[in-house]
């Protein structure tokens, strides 16, 4: 079997590490964009696909580093053989470099905002105290996601925003920018101590990279 | 993980953080979709399937309006 | 991912055991993509049923809140609006310790269809 990890645009070289079941990276091509494969077993060991879905992550973000643009695929795309392969990724070619022009230079930063269960419910005596509460509490918190949201959307070159928590956002960032959306992040965390708020990256742009426009 | 394998938090939220990205992102190429609500798959949809199944009932469709 | 991973938090503030505690589920995830076993897939079941209660109820009290701050609805409607919500969220704190089930629990991410609301 192949195992993908992702397209690639510019690639120097291939990272120093082992794949998933310890596979070495290969190379194809596919015009002149690259492709990053291992030869898998079929039969995975059982308990051994933590193993390999992390190994996958951390060969995408290697790959990261050593390409001018980097497509991550989706974990378990995998394929009988090479010839197999190849005709699934001709068949997107034009989709590939539209998409490796898309995040070319930028790098996704993850941002998550949440708050303890408790904080968010709201207690009243009648129906009416109820729906005033609610509509205060959603006015407000509709105001602080905006007060995070909104620079960082304009920072990013895209986003994806996932209706999970109070906030949850994926950043299309350029590389060069990715300080000044910590800066604000770490300001908007000071001011509201009582949410809990995580910021992480530089990714590769995984959540760009399938066909989902955003 | 037992409690004393476990990570210190910070890295498992990082750990998360790539796992999530990994199985949920990134460019599919087979065309198969998987909703997943509470990371439960809910419908798996191989396009294959769909597309040799549609050229099925078309044949078959001819198939009996030419009987 | 060990040593490397001070170099992707770039901020971190509050409890963090609110998003870690989803990395548990996530070791679900592993044992299903290859073959789930019955109790799996029916904590899955009753995991899926009650996050689209809870999507429907959200979406329901937006539309209610939305038209309350227009003023499209009467002092009455408002009242039994607000009780039946009431309700509802007692109903589904019932139903969430029944399947011992916390709100971290209940996602709502839609994966490559992005976001449902």
């Amino acid at each position: 079997m192949i195992h993908v990890y992702a397209f690639a645009a510019g690639l120097q070289k291939l990272p120093a590490r082992a794949g998933v079941q310890d596979g070495r990276l290969e190379k194809r091509t596919i015009a002149e964009i690259s492709a990053v494969v291992s030869r898998a077993s079929a039969h995975p060991a059982p308990g051994s696909q933590r193993d390999d879905v992390i190994a996958h992550g951390l060969v995408v973000e290697a790959l990261n580093e050593l390409a001018e643009a980097v497509l991550p695929v989706k974990f378990g795309e995998t394929f009988a053989d090479d010839e197999a392969f190849a005709v699934a990724a001709h068949e997107l070619l034009s989709d590939l470099r539209g998409r490796l022009d898309r995040v070319r230079g930028c790098v996704e930063i993850g941002v998550r905002v949440t708050a303890a269960a408790g904080d968010l419910d709201v207690t009243a005596s009648t129906g009416t105290g109820y729906m005033e509460a609610k509509l205060a509490s959603l006015t407000e918190q509709d105001a602080i996601v905006t007060a995070l949201h909104g620079p960082l959307e304009r920072l990013a070159r895209d986003t994806v925003v996932s209706s999970s928590g109070i906030h949850t956002a994926a950043y299309l960032v350029p590389r060069a920018d990715v300080g000044a959306v910590q800066d604000h992040v770490e300001r908007f965390a000071s001011a509201h101590p009582e949410l809990t708020v995580i910021c992480t990256g530089p990714w590769a742009p995984y959540s760009f990279a399938g066909d989902e426009s955003s | 993980m037992s409690v004393l394998e476990r990570p210190p938090l910070q890295e498992q939220v990082t750990l998360l953080e790539l796992v999530d990205r990994v199985l949920n992102k990134g460019v599919t190429l087979t065309g198969d979709i998987t909703l997943a609500v509470a990371d439960v798959d809910l419908v798996y949809v191989g396009l294959r399937v769909l597309l040799s199944s549609v050229g099925t009932l078309d044949r078959l469709r001819d198939e009996g309006a030419g009987a | 991912m060990s040593a490397r991973s001070a170099d992707k938090l770039l901020a971190a503030h509050g409890d963090l055991n609110l998003v870690a505690s989803r990395l548990d589920r996530l070791e679900d995830v592993f044992p299903r993509r290859v073959g789930a076993d019955p109790e799996t897939v029916e904590r899955g079941l009753a995991q899926l049923v009650l996050t689209l209660i809870e999507l429907l109820r959200q979406l329901m009290e937006r539309q209610a809140l939305r038209r309350m701050e227009q003023g499209t609805l009467t002092d009455e409607q408002i009242e039994r609006l607000g009780v039946t919500f009431m309700k509802l969220a007692d109903r589904m704190d019932e139903l969430k310790a029944q399947f011992g089930l916390r709100d971290e629990d209940l996602n709502l991410n839609l994966g490559p269809l992005g976001d449902l609301l």
